[in-house]
């Protein structure tokens, strides 16, 4: 055996002794599972979650969020812990986070562990693009975070939305429901399409819209052919998707798109494309708008 | 060699004008250059942790109290955030470097690195394939996502890296041009199912594989050292092994084997190590590049050619360069990191292209 390795086995032992030295993990995070914690330091993953927390009124005890819910206005001004999928423990840590609220992408794994080790409160939420997966994550969040009333309040208000949405779709003079294509740009070329169990293809869903593209799940680049095939009489975009692709203009050129006649361009805030956060009625909304909208000059 | 009508690297770098060694006993030097890096990664970070405070902590362990003392956190992330990826960056940078160092004597060139042979690639397909088969995505935060992946990857790096071998291997006698052709045509073919996985790849996946294929130390906690660690102690043991024979390699094939290598034997020896060492070093961090060309090429510059020094020492200063680079990629952006492997190539590029035109030079 030579020196290096030698060296590497001695250095394993010293660190084997340190971690056997290593304080046992805390049981105070299955406790604090059940009583609500109020002064608690939050981190939250995912903007969907980030949104809840903030329309719960729990902005204050947000220390940290990750970049994509820095697409949100509330916590434009949040401390970043870098991107969902690569969170940095010691990052967190220095925040003095006693609490991790993520939804499933979080990763990596092992960061995750190596919180729970330190004593951190993990929280992984499902995220799942339905109404009703939207109702139990403010349900959960309200309970973790004893705010039980604007919990209940944020569930009444999204439902009053969704009934509203829902008679305005009832009331809509023509019965063909509007085919929408929702689509958003990832980098300055590159299309996505999304299909069935996105955000946003379920916000076209409960628009009373039916998504144009129909026959997979989640998001596909862009296939001009399909496109024409399926013409749409709405593109439904992320507000910030339409600057690389250059406008409505630039939207008008694309291959596929300028195939296509008469339709017309509603754009959400970005958060929308993202999950479906607690004002997900305030997008449907804007799409129904959108709808009812007089249409401009052909294309 | 040269029948196979590729002219032969081998005779620059056989009659390259040994310099003379600044250090005949460079051991020291990069012993404290490994000591000095991995102290300072434990102090810094985003999570500051005072160094005398750390002494206090390390002396009260030994049952001497100096009156300073970690803070319950500190400890917390020094014991189970730092120095698991400390002791991972160890491991991974000495087994990479060992790697090329040894590869680099196979193949009588100093341009081989692992990725050549298409073991990297091979345990990236490894793993891409894992995620996309959602197999990684599932929502268990459990055991089976924390295996599947690495799992996958290392079959894939020994796959790959046998592939390429079996083909470099016509009727017996594996010639050294043959294997490098081989291991390129195999890193394609990887590269080609890797593309073609990741149109398959939904959002999310394609997301993970991209963080994944830059390579990280950052979900480096005590269950993925515990589980890499076997492996790699073992792939680095297999290789120092070896210094000898690889001195006798450097004279030739043919004048090995007279002297009693048995150079065919070697060859798988050190393929198989190759592709344990790096196949588990990737399942656990990504794909890292350059730390096994870039090492081995410049101690051969500074301590000549005998790799009874060149193999340890490629261990030491590998494992120093990575916690290094390691360091800068989880502070420079505090508090985000950036991707290790990025970092490497960054400092490997410019080294490559130097010992190109070195050759070209030559």
């Amino acid at each position: 055996m030579s020196r290096a390795s030698g060296l590497s086995l001695v250095f394993m032992a010293v660190a084997s002794l340190a971690h056997a030295a290593a304080p046992a993990k805390p049981q105070a995070a299955a406790a604090a599972a059940k009583a609500p914690v109020n002064a608690a330091k939050l981190v939250t993953v995912g903007p969907a979650i980030t949104e809840t927390v903030f329309a719960l009124g729990a902005g204050g005890q947000v220390v940290g969020v990750d970049d994509t819910s820095l697409a949100l206005e509330v916590a434009r001004k949040s401390p970043k812990v870098g991107y969902q999928r690569a969170l940095s423990s010691e990052a967190i840590v220095a925040l003095g986070t006693s609490q991790l609220l993520a939804s499933e992408e979080a990763g990596p794994p092992g960061v995750l562990e190596q919180l729970k080790t330190v004593g951190v409160d993990v929280v992984v939420l499902p995220n799942k693009h339905t109404v009703d997966a939207t109702r139990e994550r403010i349900r959960t969040l309200a309970q973790r975070l004893g705010k039980a009333e604007q919990g209940v309040a944020l569930v009444k208000q999204l439902d009053a939305d969704l009934r509203k949405a829902q008679e305005r779709t009832a009331a809509r003079k023509d019965a063909k429901p509007p085919r929408v294509l929702a689509l958003y740009a990832r980098g300055a070329n590159v299309l996505m399409v999304a299909g069935a169990g996105t955000a946003a293809g379920e916000l076209v869903t409960l628009s009373g819209g039916v998504n144009a593209i129909a026959g997979y799940a989640g998001h596909k680049p862009l296939t001009a052919e399909a496109v024409v095939e399926a013409a749409p009489d709405f593109i439904l975009m992320p507000a910030s998707s339409l600057e690389p692709v250059g406008g409505e203009e630039g939207l008008s050129r694309t291959p596929g798109l300028s195939q296509v006649r008469g339709w017309r361009l509603i754009t959400v805030d970005d958060v929308h494309f993202m999950g479906l956060g607690p004002h997900l009625g305030k997008a449907v909304s804007r799409l129904q708008d959108g709808y009812a909208a007089p249409a401009r000059g052909s294309k | 060699m040269s029948a196979s009508g590729i002219a032969p690297v081998s005779a620059t770098y056989r009659t390259q004008e040994p310099i003379q060694p600044a250090a005949p006993r460079p051991w020291l030097l990069l012993t404290a250059l490994l000591l000095g890096v991995v102290l300072l990664s434990l102090a810094v970070g985003a999570v500051p942790v005072p160094l005398l405070a750390l002494a206090g902590s390390l002396l009260d362990l030994v049952g001497l109290d100096i009156g300073h003392k970690l803070e319950s956190v500190q400890q917390a992330v020094l014991l189970s955030i730092r120095l698991p990826r400390v002791t991972l960056g160890i491991m991974v940078g000495a087994v990479l470097a060992t790697c090329g160092a040894a590869l680099q004597a196979l193949f009588r060139n100093p341009l081989v690195e692992p990725g050549l042979l298409g073991t990297s690639s091979g345990a990236a397909l490894g793993a891409v394939a894992a995620i996309v088969m959602d197999v990684a995505l599932s929502a268990h935060l459990g055991s089976l996502r924390m295996l599947a992946v690495p799992g996958a990857a290392f079959l894939g790096a020994l796959g790959a890296t046998l592939l390429a071998h079996r083909l470099g291997g016509g009727g017996g006698r594996t010639e050294t041009a043959r294997i490098l052709l081989a291991g390129v045509a195999v890193s394609a073919g990887a590269g080609a199912g890797i593309g073609l996985l990741t149109q398959m790849a939904t959002d999310a996946q394609l997301r993970s594989i991209t963080f994944w294929t830059w390579g990280s130390l950052g979900g480096a906690s005590w269950d993925v050292v515990g589980a890499a660690t076997l492996p790699l102690l073992i792939a680095l043991g297999l290789l120092l092994r070896e210094a000898r024979t690889l001195n006798l390699l450097l004279l030739g094939e043919r004048e090995a084997w007279h002297l009693g290598v048995d150079v065919e034997r070697l060859k798988r020896r050190l393929i198989l190590a190759a592709a344990l060492g790096v196949g588990a070093a990737v399942s656990v961090t990504g794909v890292i590049a350059f730390v096994g060309l870039l090492v081995p090429a410049l101690l051969r510059l500074a301590l000549g050619p005998d790799h009874r020094r060149l193999l340890s020492a490629s261990a030491l200063l590998g494992a120093s360069l990575l916690v290094g680079a390691d360091l800068l990629a989880r502070t420079a952006a505090i508090p985000a990191e950036l991707p290790v492997g990025a970092l490497t190539s960054v400092l490997g590029v410019p080294v490559f292209i130097g010992l190109l035109s070195r050759k070209g030079a030559a």
